[in-house]
């Protein structure tokens, strides 16, 4: 047995290793960056605090800093008139105009020199014409047509210095110079071991999961602390679910229950209907405020002032916060578990060795709870393995709503504040817990039903 | 298993037996906040959260009153003196005689020029404040004076007074005590920064600095304001708690106060919680009510008893932008017409409850001597609309306006767009839909996400957009927004809105010297925004906050965070 654990085990791991990296890669994919919107905030305003320049230069130096601007990959395969800096030229319409560019003429010197030369001219521009050319330099920013180039090349005015005749000249010549369709050719760059996935993956295999862009700490200690009130919150839910599920299942398969399965089955099937967060909010007005009950505290897990007493009371404390959250994290379980086990129950009970066990005298209270119990436990331990990764994602909208700092929020949070390695960290916990769910629910078959302990041996 | 069934509902009851409401202490101000700020790094805060409290640690040179909404000294002494020279402007500051750090030195102008340094410097986590400051090129210490210094800043804005005296200053005692920076001047600082990155000494700070935990570590998290760090718990709750003796309560001066003894910020996402908790009296301060839910609150008897509502009117404002550089918008007359079709009031009444006041310029209605009385809030007139369109050179036909342009017969059609999650903008952009709908144009409400919403506004890749805009009571330089050299790709003047005439007129009221001229200039300037009708702001927002009535001096502003809480006292 020890020995098939340890294959399973070992056969995960390549599949972590390859859902990380997708999670990685995908992630990175998206556009915008931890950091970006505030410090290249442009909402102006009243007055402006730091100019775009400034601006911007400051952002490269956090790329810079973070490693942010490296490859993201050992290899990259582009468009062949692509060059591999595109990403780190700014403003972002600049960077727009070049990707057209290349892509449209095929010619990086060609394109190189033309772009220079924009540059070259509006540096040069007399501060008193500045503002009448604005149009003028904006469609030499936008402009990317060989029509619109050759226009270009005939407008501007010799006044203007030695930049606006090399404007023309770069124009004709990015005209004349078209290498179409060189686009579609890909071309292969190797980047070697410089790039952001390496030096990420390298941490993640020394155990250091790096630090959050957000607040600087070890992403290690962050998951810590989120994983800490995350686990009471499902443990708790999962053994109340399942307990009262069993029970509920065992009283619905007796025959004296037809009366109340016409009633319960039905309810259930409402409570599975409501949305979780519609669950929360429904039971947070109802039983934690003035005006109606008010049983319950409304969110947190308590406060400071309950810190230095001992563990029983400080547990006292917590299970009244908790209270709520799991109430409702098992409500939405029940319905779908006692469906599952009542099924269950019923296949069993039809079977042979169950008429057997009524005909030799035992009641059929014994009957279900001896006989039958193990056997209905097979799909049970199925659905187990299955719930905890669905429990973490309901655990999300618990979370926000109570107000609990857990997985599912620091999830929520780096998510929308672009935190990658907070992400990364938590998408390999998780991945990482559902592989050992699944070892658990082996290790669960086999002592439920020793048959399938040797079938895997 | 009957034992188990037994049990479950003993183990509820007890569950049920613990649930008690959680003691109140009477001096501790709880405050909610939405989320838990990212950092509270002196230098390197992300949020509106970190500002928050970070003003109760830190002290800058000079502080907004809440209570007047009026600048004024805090470390500072008194308002800085201004001189300006040919290319730079001269601030000199005197920090207050009893200003001191908790371990008891005095405040100096060392600790401005340290603060300066590590603001400046390359290698450091200061990317959000570095190019607040980066028009401040040295600082003058004053020979006799350890507690004088002039600022020396390149050009001059009117802003600069407010942003000279607008950052948190850090004891350089505390953050430096071998004094790595000591060697490195403020003027270094400027330009290339190169070969300052392979400074030995600032490599060594950096990697210190930058290790420090700016978010629960009580022994660098001081500063020179009345409260220290006491409990930080990560995404629970912050709580601050008062200085024994601190400098600033000796002053008796209304606005440098620390009066409450503990201060807590609570954390709490959801709205509803949020609301429940107040309902509960687990909150004393909450803001940003939903306007439905503070209609509802005004209602509650039993909530009036305990909590005092406010309505104070905020410097935020929602506003239109018309593209201007769009054919089809370029005539002044097409975009008049479209401001006749933007009903202010239902767009209020919709996203607001009329929690908001309609405006006609840019200057906030409450700030009378700026605003200009004579211009009138934009009003549904679909009539004047299609009058408009037809002088605009527009025919109507069945199923629109036509024009041509550049020899092409083109419609009128409006794509509004709006940054993609605002209700507000959402339900502002879905009323003028409907009534251009009524005078025949049709329109597509579209929303973007964020950042591809900051890229289209930015290439001008729009026709009409709905956003919001933050300001203030002191300063009024809005080069930024409407000056042409911030019109090309990429510059802030999205809208395209300027002529040589309202470009002497932003610089005329950046140099005016006197509050009177400085009216004058604004009214016309408001005239001409008004005419154009490029940049159309439509409401200012009232704030919606609730206080505990067992705390007074709430100085509650339209300025964020709308009340101080350092000024709370408590009733008998």
């Amino acid at each position: 047995m020890l020995q098939y654990i340890l294959r399973r085990f070992l056969l995960s791991l390549p599949a972590l290793w390859l859902l990380v990296t997708f999670v990685f890669l995908l992630s990175k994919l998206l556009t915008g960056t931890p950091g970006e919107e505030q410090m290249l905030q442009e909402n102006g305003g009243y007055y402006s605090k730091g100019s775009t320049e400034s601006r911007q230069l400051v952002y490269r130096n956090y790329l810079n800093r973070t490693g942010q601007n490296l490859p993201l990959f050992y290899f990259s395969i582009k468009a062949s008139p692509e060059p591999d800096t595109l990403h780190l030229v700014y403003p972002a319409h600049h960077r727009t105009l070049l990707k057209k560019l290349y892509w449209q003429y095929g010619n990086p010197e060609a394109v190189g020199r033309y772009y220079q030369s924009i540059k070259a001219l509006e540096a040069a521009l007399p501060v008193a014409q500045k503002a009448s050319l604005q149009p003028y330099m904006d469609s030499l920013y936008s402009t990317t047509t060989p029509e619109g180039l050759k226009a270009i090349a005939a407008t501007p005015s010799p006044s203007w210095g030695a930049q606006a005749s090399e404007l023309t000249v770069a124009a004709t010549h990015l005209a004349a110079q078209q290498k179409s369709y060189t686009f579609l050719l890909p071309s292969f760059r190797w980047h070697g071991t410089d790039n952001q996935y390496h030096s990420w993956l390298i941490g993640v295999i020394q155990g250091n999961l790096g630090t959050s862009f957000r607040d600087g700490r070890q992403v290690s200690s962050l998951l810590y602390d989120a994983i800490a009130n995350t686990w009471w919150l499902m443990l708790a839910s999962i053994l109340i679910a399942f307990v009262v599920a069993f029970e509920l299942g065992m009283l619905l398969v007796m025959p004296q229950s037809k009366r109340l399965r016409k009633v319960l089955l039905p309810s259930l099937f409402v409570i599975d209907s409501i949305p979780l967060f519609l669950l929360a909010l429904l039971l947070l007005v109802l039983l934690a405020s003035p005006s109606f009950l008010q049983l319950f505290p409304v969110y947190g897990m308590g406060y400071h002032t309950l810190t230095g007493e001992s563990w029983l009371q400080r547990a006292g404390v917590l299970s009244q916060y908790l209270a709520l959250p799991v109430i409702c994290l098992t409500l939405s379980n029940i319905p779908y578990l006692t469906n599952l086990i009542y099924r269950s129950f019923s296949e069993e009970r039809k079977k042979d060795y169950a008429r057997t066990a009524r005909a030799k005298g035992f009641s059929e209270r014994q009957v279900i709870r001896k006989q039958l119990l193990r056997n209905t436990l097979l799909p049970t331990i199925t659905v187990l393995s299955d719930a905890l990764p669905i429990i973490v994602a309901g655990t999300i909208s618990i979370e926000i709503i109570f107000a609990i700092p857990g997985m599912g929020r620091l999830l929520v949070d780096s998510v929308l504040a672009r935190d990658y390695p907070v992400v990364l960290a938590i998408v390999l916990v998780v991945a990482a817990f559902r592989v050992v769910t699944y070892l658990l629910a082996d290790i669960f078959y086999s002592l439920a039903d020793p048959r399938i302990k040797h079938a895997a041996s | 298993m009957r034992k188990v069934s037994l049990l479950l509902p003993i183990f509820l009851c007890i569950v049920l037996s613990f649930c008690s409401q959680p003691q109140q202490g009477l001096d501790d101000v709880k405050v909610r906040l939405a989320k838990e700020p990212e950092n509270l790094s002196p230098v390197n805060f992300t949020d509106a959260q970190a500002i928050q409290i970070l003003n109760l640690l830190y002290q800058s040179l000079l502080v907004v009153d809440l209570e007047e909404d009026k600048l004024k000294p805090a470390l500072a002494a008194r308002m800085p003196d201004m001189v300006r020279q040919d290319s730079v402007t001269l601030f000199t500051y005197e920090i207050r005689e009893a200003a001191s750090w908790p371990d008891g030195t005095a405040v100096t102008a060392d600790d401005i020029a340290f603060t300066l340094k590590v603001l400046k410097a390359p290698l450091l986590n200061n990317e959000q404040m570095k190019p607040q400051v980066e028009f401040i090129r040295d600082i003058l210490p004053d020979e006799t004076n350890p507690k004088k210094f002039t600022l020396v800043c390149s050009g001059y804005a009117p802003e600069m007074e407010l942003l000279t005296g607008d950052f948190f200053i850090l004891p350089s005692n505390l953050l430096d005590p071998q004094g790595l920076l000591k060697a490195i001047q403020v003027s270094e600082l400027s330009d290339d920064l190169s070969e300052l990155e392979n400074n030995k000494n600032l490599k060594a700070f950096a990697e210190k600095f930058n290790a420090i935990d700016f978010k629960s570590d009580k022994a660098f998290l001081q500063g020179s304001g009345g409260y220290l760090l006491d409990n930080f718990v990560p995404n629970q709750y912050i709580v601050l708690q008062r200085k024994q003796n601190w400098w600033g309560s000796k002053l008796e001066q209304s606005h440098l106060v620390a009066n409450p003894e503990r201060i807590s910020f609570h954390i709490i996402p959801d709205n509803t919680t949020a609301l429940l908790a107040l309902k509960n009296q687990q909150l004393d301060v909450l803001g940003n009510i939903p306007a439905a839910e503070f209609d509802e609150l005004k209602s509650d008897n039993k909530f009036a008893a305990n909590y005092n509502l406010y309505t104070p009117d905020s410097y935020e404002f929602t506003y239109v932008g018309l593209n201007s550089r769009s054919p089809k918008f370029s005539d002044k007359r097409t975009r008049q017409a479209i401001t006749q079709l933007l009903d202010v009031n239902s767009m209020m009444k919709v996203s607001q409850q009329s929690y908001a006041t309609p405006t006609a310029s840019i200057i906030p209605p409450s700030l009378t001597a700026y605003y200009n009385k004579n211009l009138k809030a934009r009003e549904q007139n679909i009539s004047q609309a299609e009058k408009l369109l037809t002088t605009a050179g527009w025919t109507r036909e069945q199923d629109g306006w036509y024009k041509s342009i550049n020899g092409k017969k083109t419609q009128l059609t409006i794509e509004v767009i709006y940054r993609a999650g605002s209700t507000n903008f959402e339900n502002a952009a879905l009323v003028f839909q409907q009534s251009a709908a009524k005078a025949g144009i049709p329109v597509n409400v579209q929303a973007v996400e964020s950042n591809l919403f900051s890229q289209k506004s930015k290439v001008h890749e729009f026709d009409m957009f709905f956003r919001s805009l933050s300001g203030n009571p002191f300063v009024f330089n809005f080069k930024v927004l409407f000056h042409t050299s911030y019109a090309n790709l990429g510059g802030m003047n999205h809208t395209g809105f300027g002529n040589q005439k309202s470009d002497k007129l932003l610089d005329a009221i950046n140099a005016a010297a006197t509050t009177e001229e400085k009216a004058k200039l604004l009214k016309e300037l408001q005239t001409m925004l008004y005419e154009e009708a490029t940049f159309i702001p439509l409401y200012y927002q009232k704030e919606r906050i609730a206080v505990h009535k067992r705390f007074g001096n709430a100085k509650i502003s339209g300025l964020s965070p709308n009340y101080d809480v350092s000024a709370f006292t408590l009733k008998n």
